[in-house]
């Protein structure tokens, strides 16, 4: 395949998406995608919000590698940079402060554009997908001009539609429930007034909220839509793999909280994981454990390229020699300017069909059997016999990269 | 390049100040708009030589002194107190860096600077542990009657000469702290006004004096815990009023000039002494020609010599061994050194507390963890137990095997010296990273000199705490950074 692209969609939970079982019809482009597409049932991220997953989305390292700071080290690096040295063209377009040029996410890309130098409004707070697709739409089509034997080009395309706050169109609200009458305001009064205090008391309203978002998956479902469209009109979707995925997932009380702080339930850390190939003919589904670090090795084995050193994933395909192992997630308890006090490390690790989670702030483990327990409700780490085996697998982690 | 002021808030506890941040809305600020975190202090979190290490970045094996006396090469009896000569002539602090390349500077109550130092065009007003002001406590000696002019009588201390701080009605003493530290914000700011100096950094020490006279107050875990007193609140009140100093003197900066808070450790709950020599003698490894009749300091003791192991000074587990050929009558084989370290360490971290729990005892080699010339006159072992909330006693006369005490014989102290303190840095090209995990003193002075745009001196032991992010980014885009992410909820 001559192209690759990285399409992530920023707070994008698994459980919305038709092609994951959802039966709300929120997302029907991407479900129509699937006879197209590897979707991987059991795909993970390493973090439960920007900062800890894209570490692994596009340098294939974790979080607390090199240490934590939110500027981006220079001991990582970047898909990108490994792409660009080899001639690939790279281009990288969104709208996340945090993947911004001001945190050093810009190495190895021929352009980008990251938003900062626009004006955004507090109810809006980054640049929409339409936006993000015409500047794609324009770049695209200068890069692969009038003639035939453009370029082959690595695209990272990253939406925060669905991102809070949530203040969703109303057509797309009404698709959703028409029957929710909230105006702007309202909505923006509910993320001020009870996402941000993490308020979860009335379940009615984290119902509300809930709604909100999907109005938002359902309206990112026509960028994407609308994505397509102009990689067909550039004629470039024939000769290119698209991977799909998100940084992670969104809370809704499932675990007492609201958005995505520094927790390692599934709601935030099993993320959709689609690659589009325009070849095949029919969807290949794998329940295999795989992690959102095995993006950058994946693709450099889809440009035909050398493994480099530093990524620590593995490649997804050839599928079959993928290897049967467990996945790491590494996060801080508070990761935002607005939380307070000191920030403590958790961890998970899963394997099988056992997740374990390790909370610093108080020493704690909790053990879940995902095939019983989904909803990780039930910790059997004081009666499983697996309990010891797991915690060796996380111990040596915590702390490891105190500087 | 921008200006800096160092504002040094002697046993700030980033507990406390976790605690209280919301009413503390100018470090607040600061946090938002910077970096902040905890700042591991020097083993043993001593005001001299932690103020010393913060200011050099040099570890105290450079400069020999652990503490506010330091010993005379080998001598079991003499200890010197450190004046600012012998440590000028040891290492360069900043004050005399920062001169050399040209910077106008001011240092006002800096520990170890007296007499003051005589700063090339710049200003000093010496320490806490300036004898007298008669004898001098300006440089130049022209700048004392401007200095007095400005706040009055120059206040040294909370102490007076005759009275240690602990030992003074509770009251008096919240009074004269408040006064003193009024004061040093008044010079601090007069400098940075009037004076067009590029740096200016002074030490408030009020929040240590009263940390160690009300910590009973209101910590409900304070072996001594007092409710019911009119106190409670005074060590909290105390932090808001210099958060309130901290926001005055945020103001006063006109846009160039990067204020840099720290303190040199914290100041947290004491839970007791360990009577260190007591326990020397129980198990052996001293022996005295006669056990005196009342508490008795280390150097009063009757040391016999020729049969003694290993001795202990000062508060904060300073451990001597008797070395043949070392000290005037050793007996300890050199060969035997680290054997018999190990021994004595592996039996002082069994030592429990007066309730038989474990002290979670940390020991630490003299040299594991400093080195350089005066290293070798320096205690042979540090001890740490509970994390410095035990402290040790040196004094011998509580009675034979009588492990445990409280009082120091200056006055009961509710507070131990710990070896987290708290930073917060903020100005322009600071940007806007929020929480710093692994600060050191030893990150003082690089951090300064990288603000000024200076060269890090390559014998320097610690690193800037901008890190690579130092001055990437116009004030403007750490603002829209900000309001980005607060708009997304960060």
């Amino acid at each position: 395949m001559k192209n690759v692209i990285l399409l992530t969609i920023d707070t994008l939970r698994k459980d919305v998406l038709g092609c994951y079982g959802n039966e709300d019809g929120l997302t029907p482009f991407i479900d129509s995608l699937q006879d197209k597409c590897i979707r991987f049932n059991k795909a993970h991220s390493p973090g439960p919000y920007t900062q800890a997953a894209f570490p692994g989305i596009l340098a294939s390292s974790f979080y607390m590698e090199y240490g934590r700071q939110k500027m981006l080290s220079e001991k990582r690096v970047l898909i990108s940079e490994v792409l660009k040295k080899t001639g690939v063209t790279t281009a990288g377009f969104h709208s996340n402060p945090y993947l911004s040029a001001y945190f050093g996410w810009n190495k190895g890309w021929d352009v980008f554009y990251d938003s900062m130098e626009d004006e955004v409004d507090d109810k809006v707070p980054y640049i929409k997908a339409g936006e993000i697709n015409n500047k794609v739409s324009a770049w695209l089509s200068s890069h692969i001009g009038g003639i035939a034997g453009y370029n082959p080009f690595f695209l990272w395309v990253h939406y925060m539609d669905v991102h809070e706050p949530y203040v969703p169109e109303r057509n797309y609200m009404d698709m959703v429930d028409p029957s929710i009458n909230l105006n702007e305001e309202e909505m923006f009064g509910l993320f001020k007034d009870v996402l941000l205090k993490r308020d979860v008391s009335d379940r009615r309203i984290v119902e509300t909220l809930k709604k909100l978002y999907c109005a938002h998956v359902r309206e990112i479902d026509d960028g994407v839509r609308e994505f397509f469209g102009i990689l067909e009109k550039c004629n470039v979707l024939k000769d290119t793999l698209i991977i799909i995925t998100s940084d992670h997932g969104d809370e809704f009380g499932e675990h007492g909280g609201l958005s995505h702080d520094g927790k390692m339930y599934s709601e935030l850390v099993n993320v959709p994981l689609l690659i589009y190939d325009p070849s095949r003919e029919k969807t290949e589904v794998r329940d295999t454990l795989v992690s959102l670090l095995d993006i950058p090795p994946t693709i450099l084995y889809l440009f035909g390229l050398n493994q480099v050193d530093v990524f620590e994933g593995h490649p997804l395909i050839p599928l079959d020699d993928y290897p049967a192992r467990g996945v790491f997630g590494e996060a801080v308890d508070k990761h935002g300017s607005t939380e307070k006090g000191e920030e403590k490390e958790v961890h998970y690790y899963c394997e099988g069909d056992l997740k374990i989670i390790y909370r610093e702030r108080d020493d704690s483990w909790e053990l879940y059997d995902l095939n019983a327990d989904p909803k990780e409700i039930n910790n059997i780490v004081e009666t499983s016999s697996a309990a010891g085996a797991m915690k060796q697998k996380v111990s040596p982690r915590v702390r490891r990269y105190q500087r | 390049m921008s200006k800096v002021v160092v504002l040094g808030l002697s046993g700030f506890n980033p507990e406390l100040v976790e605690g209280w941040l919301e009413d503390l809305p100018n470090l607040r600020k600061m946090q938002e708009e910077g970096i902040w975190g905890k700042m591991e202090s020097t083993v043993p979190p001593n005001i001299p030589q932690a103020w010393t290490c913060a200011q050099s970045s040099r570890n105290p094996g450079i400069f020999g002194f652990w503490d506010f006396s330091y010993r005379d090469e080998f001598s079991y009896g003499e200890f010197k107190t450190i004046d600012c000569r012998v440590k000028d002539q040891r290492v360069d602090c900043l004050y005399k860096i920062l001169p050399i390349s040209g910077q106008k500077i001011a240092t006002i109550n800096m520990p170890v600077t007296w007499p003051p130092p005589r700063i090339p065009g710049g200003y000093s007003i010496s320490s806490f542990m300036t004898p007298d002001l008669e004898k001098g406590f300006t440089w130049p000696e022209s700048l004392a009657d401007e200095v007095q002019g400005l706040v009055g009588e120059y206040i040294i201390d909370v102490g007076e000469a005759e009275e240690n701080y602990l030992q003074m009605e509770k009251d008096r003493a919240l009074k004269r702290s408040y006064e003193m530290d009024a004061q040093r914000f008044t010079l601090l700011r007069h400098f940075i006004a009037k004076k067009q100096c590029d740096y200016v950094c002074t030490v408030i020490m009020g929040a240590d004096r009263m940390s160690h006279l009300f910590y009973r107050f209101f910590d409900e875990q304070h072996i001594r815990y007092d409710p019911d007193s009119q106190y409670g609140n005074v060590l909290h009140d105390y932090y808001v009023w210099i958060d309130k100093h901290i926001g005055e003197t945020y103001d006063v900066l006109n846009g160039d000039t990067v204020l840099f808070a720290h303190s040199a450790h914290g100041v947290q709950r004491l839970d007791g002494r360990i009577n260190l020599n007591e326990w020397l003698i129980q198990e052996g490894y001293m022996v005295l020609h006669e056990y005196p009749s009342q508490l008795t300091p280390m150097m009063k003791l009757k040391v016999d010599w020729a049969n003694t192991k290993a001795w202990a000074t000062g508060y904060t587990g300073q451990l001597y061994l008797n070395i043949k050929g070392r000290e005037a009558q050793g007996i300890v084989d050199p060969d035997e050194y680290d054997r018999l370290l190990d021994e004595i360490a592996k039996k002082i971290i069994e030592i429990p507390d007066e309730r038989g729990n474990s002290l979670k005892t940390q020991v630490f080699k003299r040299k594991e963890i400093h080195s350089g010339p005066f290293a070798q006159y320096g205690p042979d072992l540090f001890i740490l137990f509970d994390e410095y909330r035990w402290n040790i006693s040196e004094m011998v006369g509580y009675g034979h095997g009588n492990l445990y005490s409280f009082d120091k014989p200056s006055g009961p102290d509710d507070g131990a010296d710990g070896l987290n303190g708290y930073f917060c840095i903020a100005g322009p090209g600071v940007p806007a990273s929020g929480q710093y995990t692994g600060a050191t003193l030893l990150d003082v002075a690089p951090t300064v000199l990288d603000v000024m745009d200076l060269e890090i001196l390559k014998e320097m032991e610690g690193k800037s705490l901008l890190g690579e992010e130092k001055s990437a980014h116009p004030p403007e885009d750490d603002q829209k950074m900000r309001s980005r992410l607060k708009a997304l909820g960060y």
